[in-house]
This record gives structure tokens, sequence and C-alpha cells, in this order.
């Protein structure tokens, strides 16, 4: 699903680069925590395989394509294909939660009759049924990253990228939205989850890789956060 | 991305920058207005031009001691002519009847001069009445004849006239213009600025280039098109007022119609809406990354 051979990005020359030679490969449906300190270059790797970034050297394929080959014109195709979500939420704020979700299908071209559909029903797969007509500004920190996510997922993403999606909840909240991607995971979703949390990651016993200053000092099944003793 | 869900988001943007949408819609009134009166200056030269061509002859004035054998000399040759169409003499009575015509709202005139203070004249339709000027070479100075006029140029202050002002409509258009670029590159920057989680937004779940910017380009065309609007009402107006009411009596020459104006209608609404959305998309390869 996703294969980096040798990847390094700088961004300016003659200074440490945010990754270097970094090889990894993730199949679909796998569940994989990216763990490692601020400026270890976890962002940095979600941004190339986003297509927000191209590496410096090396390659970044996503099924199969070299994402860093792709026509502009075709990017947005793929930002579909990668469904994503951050610390911060990034919701408008003068759109319900609805209204949010179905910005996203709306600007992607989607019928309305379709956007009418699938919104009440993503939003009732992520537990926000009867929550629909509520501002950001009315809703918890977790139901507004639930409503992120509900965003990320109506275009069926093939892989959901999330950088630090409990960075800003308290930790039952944060084990909320935790248990909400491990069922994303679960139905064939690969997903790919930058964080902090090392509480999230002993729990779960995934797949951990780890970052330091941009290369990669850990590639564990089944890992917790710190590397075991 | 639909139609009603763009509309939607371009209308937001426009109605959230209104004082800056205000100031575009003003200027590019201002501007398309000055355009549009340019348009309509010409057409009225176009319509003089017209019906000079169709009227006005060259006159030929005969000496008062002209013999009644050269009279026809010059008759004859003037029919030979491949450049006159039609001749027509016109006596002395005949010219003093026209003149009274003429000037019959200026009796003061009239009343100083008498049928023998005219000349009598040839009077001429040409086949191509842009070639006066070889009439005037070719019968200038034969004997009696006293003078050979062009009345088209009789007429040449005026075109000086239509084509200074249009030149200065158009001049003034053009600094419009510039200052409608001005205010539709701020009110990008100000929406992409205001937009920005937006766009970011759209960016990430997908969104095509185009759609991205179609709401910018979107808001634009519509203050274009609005602006439009109010220049085409000043036009229609104008027409209404000058032509319809304050002019509507003189009869040295005709006035445009409603045709030119409604053609200056569409030009100016099909000019600020373009111009507008072309203006926005130059803006935006400036101030949104996509």
């Amino acid at each position: 699903m996703i294969r980096m051979t040798s990847v390094t990005k700088s961004y300016h020359s003659g200074t440490r680069p945010a990754l270097d030679d970094i090889s990894l490969e993730i199949t679909a449906g796998e569940f994989v925590f990216l763990v490692g300190p601020s400026g270890s270059g976890k962002s940095t790797l979600l941004r190339l395989l986003l297509r927000e970034e191209r590496p410096t050297s090396g390659v970044v394929e996503f099924a199969g394509r070299d994402v860093a080959s792709i026509p502009d014109r075709r990017v947005p195709l793929l930002r579909r294909q990668v469904g994503c979500v951050f610390q911060d939420f990034r919701l408008l704020a003068d759109r319900t939660a609805a209204g949010n979700v179905a910005f996203a299908m709306d600007v992607t071209g989607r019928p309305r009759h379709v956007v009418r559909t699938v919104v009440p029903e993503v939003l009732g797969l992520v537990g926000l049924a009867g929550k629909e007509n509520r501002y950001p500004d009315e809703l918890s920190g977790g139901e507004q990253q639930r409503v992120a996510v509900a965003r990320a997922l109506v275009a069926r993403p093939q892989v959901l990228l999330a950088d630090e999606p409990t960075g800003n909840l308290d930790p039952a909240t944060g084990a909320g939205i935790m248990n909400l991607l491990g069922a994303i995971n679960r139905v064939g979703t690969t997903v790919v989850m930058a964080t902090h949390n090392a509480a999230l990651v002993d729990t779960m016993r995934r797949r951990v890789v780890e970052l330091e200053h941009g290369t990669l000092v850990r590639d564990q099944a089944s890992g917790g956060y710190e590397p075991a003793p | 991305m639909r139609a009603g869900a763009l509309l939607a988001i371009g209308l937001t943007s426009l109605r959230r920058n209104l004082a800056t949408s205000v100031a575009v819609i003003v200027t590019v009134a201002i501007c398309l207005t000055l355009l549009g009166a340019g348009l309509l200056l010409r057409a009225q030269a176009h319509t003089v031009d017209g019906f000079l061509l169709d009227r006005i002859q060259a006159v030929i004035d005969l000496d008062d001691n002209i013999s009644g054998a050269e009279r026809d000399a010059l008759a004859a040759d003037l029919r030979a002519d491949p450049l006159v169409q039609a001749v027509r003499y016109e006596d002395k009575a005949q010219a003093f009847e026209r003149f009274r015509r003429d000037f019959r709202n200026s009796p003061d005139i009239v009343s100083g001069v008498n049928a023998a203070d005219l000349p009598a004249s040839f009077r001429l339709t040409l086949a191509d009445p842009r070639r006066a000027g070889e009439i005037i070479t070719g019968y200038a100075g034969r004997d009696g004849v006293d003078r050979v006029r062009d009345q088209r140029a009789l007429l040449a202050p005026l075109y000086r006239i239509l084509d200074a002002c249009t030149i200065g409509a158009f001049a003034l258009a053009a600094v419009q213009a510039l200052a409608a670029f001005a205010l539709i590159y701020t009110m990008i920057r100000v929406s992409a600025h205001g937009r920005r989680r937006e766009t970011a937004i759209m960016r990430l779940v997908g969104a095509t280039n185009g759609t991205i910017r179609a709401p910018f380009v979107l808001e634009s065309a519509v203050a274009g098109m609005v602006g439009g609007l109010f220049a085409a009402a000043a036009l229609i107006a104008g027409k209404i007022y000058l032509v319809d009411h304050r002019f509507a009596r003189q009869t040295a020459f005709p006035l445009f119609g409603w045709d030119a104006v409604w053609a200056a209608v569409a030009g100016v609404l099909l000019v600020g809406t373009g111009a507008s959305a072309a203006m926005a998309s130059v803006a935006l390869r400036r101030h949104l990354r996509v």
C-alpha cells in the first residue's frame, strides 16, 4: 500500500534533513503508530504521503505509484484516497457537523442526493447521531475530532493519516477516538497515526515506527511507546 | 462542484468582504460607464457618417457672371463624370428658399439676407463621397465656378470633437480599469486570507484546483457583473435624458439609437464580468496555493 525507499527530505541545504534515508513499507489494512519526539520527522512523513511535499531524494509510493511523479492535476485524486485528521480538528466554525462533512463531499463534486444520504450515515458511524446540526463550538473536543474523522471517511479512503489526533483531548476522550480509529481499521482501512500518547500505544500493541532526528530507529510489530529494554 | 454550492460560497465571501466588494463594484461601474460612453460616441460618429454619406453632396457654387454656355458645358461635364452620380441645379431663388428653411429658427439671420446674396449652384450626389477631394481639384478654378465645397468637410470639427471625446473616454476607462484591477487584487487577497482554512480543507479532501479557485473567480465575476449592470443603467439613463429629451429637437444630424445602446450594454456586461474574472485568476496565482 505504502512504500518508502531511501527517502530523504531537506528543507534548507546545509541543515539536518527532516527525514534521512527512510525505508519503510506499510501493507493494506495495517495499523501503524508513528512515534518520536517533536521535530523527529513524523509530520514531514505524513506530508510526503499527501504530496504536500516532495522528497529531496528517494521514492514514496502509494498503491504502486510514485507519489512525487503524480501530475499536479491528479494530486486531488490521491488525496481522496488518503484521508487525514489533525490535532486541531480543522473544522469550519460557521458550518454544522453535518455541514462540515457535506462540505468535503460538495467540493469533490458528489451529487446532492448522495451527500444527503451519506452524511448522516457517516456521522452515525462515528457516534454523532443526533448531533448533526450542532456547530463546532457546541461540541466537545472529542466530538469535534469525530466530525473530522467523519469528514475524512466520506470519500472512503484506503488510508487514514492521523497527526496527533488525541493531542488536544483528555485521556478518556482520546481513548474513545482511538477506539474509533481501531474500528475503522478493522473494516479494512489502513491507519497511520503519529502520536505522543504513550498510554494509547502501550494499550493497543500495534506496529510502532519510531523516528528520531529524521532517522528510523525502530520498526516493531506489536510494540509499545518505549522500546523494550 | 455543484453550481448551487459554488454560488453559496462565492456570495458568502462577497458579503463578508462587503466594503471591498462595494469599492470594486463602484470602480468597475465607473470604468464600464466610461467604456460604454466611448462606445456610444463611436456609434454617434458612425451615425453621423452614415447620414452624411447618404445625404451630403459636394456643391459647386457658380459665379454670378457665368454665361449660359459655360453653365451648360459644366453641367454636361458633371453628368459625364464617373465620380458624380446625380446633378441638380439650384438657382438663386431655390437657394434662398433652402436657406430660409435651414435657418427658420434664426429669423435675424434670414432677414439680413436676400436671394441675390446667395449663389446658384450645382448640387452633386457623389458615387463615393469620400472622393470629394477629386471633385474639388477637378472643378475649382474653371470658368464660371466661384468655389467647390465638400459638405462633409464642414463637419470636420464635429468629427474632431467626437474623436477626442471617444479617446478621452477610453483613456479614462483604462485608468479606471487599472484601479479596478488593484481593488480586485486586494479583494482576492483579503478573501483568500479570510478563507485560508476553508481552502486548506478543500485541498486536503481532494478538491481540484479549479474547484478551489472557482468561488474566488465567481466572487469577482459577480462584482464585475453588478458593476456592469450599474454601468448599463447609466448608459440607458444617458440615452433617455440626452438623446431622447435634451437633444431630441436638434436637426443638424441624427443621434444614435437604441440598437447602439443595447450593443454597448452587452459590451460592458461581457467585459465587466469577463475581465473581473480574468483579473481574479491573475491575483489567485499570487495569493492562493493549490
